[in-house]
């Protein structure tokens, strides 16, 4: 492959070699070299040896060929009957490099299936960057009043609160599976009998156990982990406004296996031991200190691979939760401490959009979107159901419970219902002071390319009608899911639209397919070697992951130079960018 | 003995579609593979009958010190 006159430019520093036979006489053009961001690939694949006498492609440019040579072959000086002196190093623009007056440099994380180009800010930003090398004598005439010639609605920081939620906190001191449901003194019952009326609610479950594991005995064997969802009632109002009482210290996990003993979710199932088996601590996760409230389902024999089968014990556990929801609706205990979520239009400040991609292939690969109770299952519509289109929803609903996750298959990297009833990403940019977030866009995953080009074109005309200034992108899970994904990320670019992705790649995830515009990638990975590793909840969005997408969208909307991504998925690079913004180490799972 | 595991180009044909996976039969009957629908790339609904390709590669036994790997959250 030879070099194209930019390309050329970008590697002058960069060793010259050959891509194909040359013969003597011939005066060395770029049409002539091989593009160095190969030489990694070639190298690997033994193609390649560089030499260290090997010379830059500034210096062969020009030059005369002294001898035949072959394809991939360093070009040093015994070659050439010349070398070009070098030019000095480039200089960054300021002491500071590429960093911008308003923000760290953080380096991508992830590389894209498909050459990353850099992205530079849309003049929709409104920040005028001035570069002077050498100035001398300059004289500027300002007209009074040009400063009005930007509307003033658009500069002025102003406010206006759409909603706002009240999340009233309860702390559970324990809980105890006895012959009434009551919530007193910090002492959670839970009527036993319910189970049998739980049961009811939908046919293909065949028995219901339930039973409370506290935060000393995890040592204990569970069946696969289908999700973690926090206890949390409508008190007043509807989803994402009034008041929502929500317990802490306590949250219901549900597990599953079918009639003849096979795991609802067969593959990268979680069972085994539960200590071992969730990330504790992480946003989907159960805390520490949780007492965990196990609802274990047995349904009908080989459905677990249907739709119905797996939804089937999320209904039933739902049940269960109800009959706790309808007690902690009317509490008369003090809460601990309160939270008021506020749904804001910040004028004057950017407007971004969060878009989750989620998955929509099928069974597992589905979620409740707006159910009745947050977090809960009737009244909500699946994004199956909805053909995976994307919908609109406030950061409150999604905080207040908006998803309930049916989850898909992969423990590690799959987003449970608490993950979202306490999202990294929507807590950072709702509370960012800089940023005005318009909303939360869920967006399906289907299974055919077709129908996934549908989804995302969707997508882009409703970034274009919002006139978005700037958006993240995030998925769950890995595999043809990144299609869509990375499409994703191209509607929104090609619209002039910074845009920053974020997705667990590392080493088993790697994207299959990039385009120009995934230049800006956050990788959620904590397992050491890159794996989807079996351990519920280790590789989801966390909140170091948060900040360094924020951060990444701030840098491309102000129009800071995008560094290409590494060839391969380095911890190290994502443990540098967390130092930068002050972040603290990530726990990375090891293996012992 | 470590020997290095070079994957090819393999063919096979689905024998089974539900709302959760593909099951495979790989071609020369050398085995039944199953995985999730996510890991299908296609242009069309799948259906049974469908030929598929993949890369494959021969499988080694890890070393019994990777036999049991343990789990815990570190630095």
């Amino acid at each position: 492959m030879s070099l194209t006159k930019d390309v050329l430019e970008k590697h002058l520093k960069d060793p010259a070699v050959f891509c194909c036979r040359r013969q003597k006489g011939l005066v060395i053009s770029g049409a002539d070299l091989e593009d160095p961001d190969l030489f990694e690939d070639m190298a690997d694949a033994g193609l390649l040896a560089l030499s260290k006498e090997g010379l830059t492609i500034e210096q062969v440019l020009g030059r005369k060929l002294e001898t035949d040579t072959e394809a991939l072959t360093p070009i040093t000086a015994a070659m050439l009957d010349g070398i070009n002196a070098e030019s000095p190093e480039a200089k960054p623009e300021s002491g500071s490099g590429t960093k911008s007056a308003s923000g760290p440099e953080i380096k991508p994380e992830v590389k894209s299936g498909a050459a990353a180009g850099t992205g530079s800010g849309p003049a929709s930003c409104r920040m005028i960057h001035v570069a002077i090398e050498r100035l001398e004598g300059l004289k500027l005439d300002i007209p009074v009043g040009m400063e009005t010639a930007i509307p003033q609605e658009l500069t002025e920081r102003t406010e206006k609160v759409l909603r706002t939620l009240k999340k009233k906190i309860f702390q559970v001191k324990d809980v105890i599976i006895a012959d009434e449901t009551s919530f007193q003194n910090g002492i959670l019952k839970i009527d036993g009998k319910i189970l049998k009326k739980a049961i009811k609610a939908d046919p293909l479950v065949k028995d219901i156990k339930m039973d409370i594991i506290k935060p000393q005995q995890r040592h204990i064997y569970t069946d696969t982990i289908m999700d973690v969802c926090p206890i949390a009632a409508k008190a007043e109002g509807k989803l994402g406004e009034g008041v929502t009482n929500v317990l802490e210290g306590a949250v219901f996990m549900l597990t599953g296996v079918d009639e003849d003993g096979t795991q609802i979710h067969e593959f990268g199932s979680s069972e085994g031991f539960l200590d071992e088996k969730m990330f504790f601590g992480h946003p989907g996760c159960a805390d520490p200190d949780d007492i965990i409230i196990r609802v274990e389902t047995v349904i009908q024999s080989k459905t677990g691979m249907e739709r119905r089968g797996p939804f089937a014990a999320h209904k039933c556990e739902d049940a269960v939760i109800q009959a706790v929801r309808d007690v902690l609706k009317k509490t008369a205990e003090k809460p601990k401490r309160e939270e008021l979520c506020r749904d804001i239009r910040k004028y004057g400040r950017p407007r971004v959009v969060l878009v989750k991609e989620i998955m929509g292939q099928g069974a597992m690969h589905d979620n409740i979107l707006c159910p009745a109770e947050p977090c809960g299952v009737p009244g909500g519509q699946k994004n199956v159901d909805l053909g995976n289109v994307p919908l609109m929803l406030s950061p409150n609903e999604v905080r207040d419970g908006g998803i309930h996750a049916l989850t898909c298959i992969g423990p590690a990297t799959k987003e449970m219902t608490r993950h979202y009833f306490r999202e990294p990403l929507i807590e950072a940019l709702a509370e960012d002071d800089e940023l005005d977030l318009m909303g939360v866009i869920f967006i399906g995953s289907p299974q055919v390319n077709d129908e996934k080009s549908f989804v995302s074109e969707r997508l882009g005309a409703w970034i274009e009608a919002l006139d978005a200034e700037g958006a993240i992108v995030t998925t769950e899970g890995f595999g043809n899911n990144h299609i869509d994904f990375i499409s994703h990320i191209g509607q929104i670019g090609s619209r002039g639209i910074p845009v920053v992705g974020v997705s667990f790649c590392a080493y088993q995830g790697q994207l299959v397919v990039g385009n120009e515009y995934a230049d800006a990638m956050i990788e959620t990975n904590k397992d050491i070697n890159g794996f989807e590793n079996e351990v519920a909840g280790c590789s989801e969005i966390c909140p170091n992951d948060a900040a360094r997408a924020v951060q990444m969208l701030k840098n491309k909307m102000m129009g800071v130079e995008i560094k290409p991504a590494a060839r391969k998925w380095s911890q190290s690079i994502i443990d540098r960018n967390n130092e930068i913004l002050g972040l603290p180490r990530e726990k990375i799972m090891d293996r012992i | 003995m470590k020997i290095e595991l070079k994957p090819i180009l393999t063919r096979g044909k689905i024998v089974q579609v539900n709302d959760t996976a593909v099951k495979v039969d790989i071609q020369g009957r050398l085995g039944v593979v199953t995985v999730p629908r996510r890991w299908v790339f296609t242009d069309v609904f799948l259906e049974q009958g469908q030929k598929v390709e993949f890369y494959f590669s021969y499988l080694q036994v890890l070393p019994e010190g990777r036999q049991n790997p343990v789990h815990k959250a570190g630095a």
